[in-house]
């Protein structure tokens, strides 16, 4: 892999873990509303508690919103310092890459081992868990092919 | 008043006013119930906790990214550092870093 093939799915992986940050944030915490940041700690049965769960929701989301950016000024410096074409594919996976990575470390760490939070707050400890981890997994994988089918594509030309 | 002043004045005048404070919940008992969930309890642990998965994630980037080993972070930092030069990448069959 070239120095601007790593770079980009550095770039792609940064901003895969951000984006796949707000995936989880806005439909699982937003929208389906089954978990909060901490409804394992304060579960969310009154405003008080919903309120304490929102503020906790909005220092999630604030850095991942940071993360975010992170990943456009990696993306935007490289676009500045190289002139050839980057490979989609390769950038393709690599935030698939990130967006597994986050459901693997934030499901491992928030789920298991601080006890933050789980997927379906009201069942607990659940199925839906273990499909959290598993759906990161699967995009490590096919974020794992796309790049080393985009980079030996690149190299290969 | 200069031009460029007017954007800072008014954004101060908007924040002093008192509507800006007029936060329904925050003199309430509800209100008082909401801050004390947040700051009287164990703040820092929670903070803490939060934050945790992405020191860990962009550790594991910049792990993939410079390197496992602490040489190998070292030694691709430094190459990281040394000014790019324009044409190497588009020299046919080059795929050295720089």
């Amino acid at each position: 892999m070239t120095a601007e093939q790593r770079h980009l799915v550095t770039a792609g992986t940064v901003l895969g873990i951000g984006l796949g940050g707000f995936v989880d944030g806005i439909l699982f915490h937003q929208i389906l509303q089954i978990h909060g940041m901490i409804s394992a700690r304060v579960p969310k049965d009154s405003v008080v508690n919903l309120e304490i769960n929102m503020f906790w929701d909005g220092l999630f989301h604030t850095l991942t919103w940071l993360t975010t950016a992170l990943g456009v000024w990696l993306l935007f410096r490289l676009a500045q310092r190289r002139e050839g074409r980057l490979s989609g594919r390769a950038f393709g996976g690599a935030l698939a890459l990130g967006w597994g990575l986050f459901h693997v470390v934030e499901g491992i760490l928030d789920h298991h081992i601080l006890n933050m939070h789980h997927v379906v707050e009201r069942l607990g400890v659940s199925i839906y868990d273990a499909a959290f981890l598993a759906f990161g997994v699967v995009l490590l994988a096919v974020g794992g092919l796309a790049i080393r089918s985009g980079v030996s594509v690149r190299t290969s030309r | 008043m200069k031009k460029n002043l007017w954007i800072p004045s008014a954004c101060v005048s908007l924040l002093a006013s008192t509507t800006v404070w007029a936060c329904p919940f925050c003199h309430t008992a509800t209100g008082v119930a909401i801050h004390a969930g947040i700051f009287d309890g164990p703040f820092l642990a929670t903070a803490l906790a939060t934050a945790a998965p992405f020191p860990v994630l962009l550790g594991v980037v910049a792990a993939f990214h410079f390197g496992w080993h602490p040489a190998a972070w070292m030694r691709n930092r430094a190459r990281h550092d040394r000014p790019c030069n324009p044409t190497a990448h588009n020299v046919p069959g080059n795929t050295d870093d720089r």
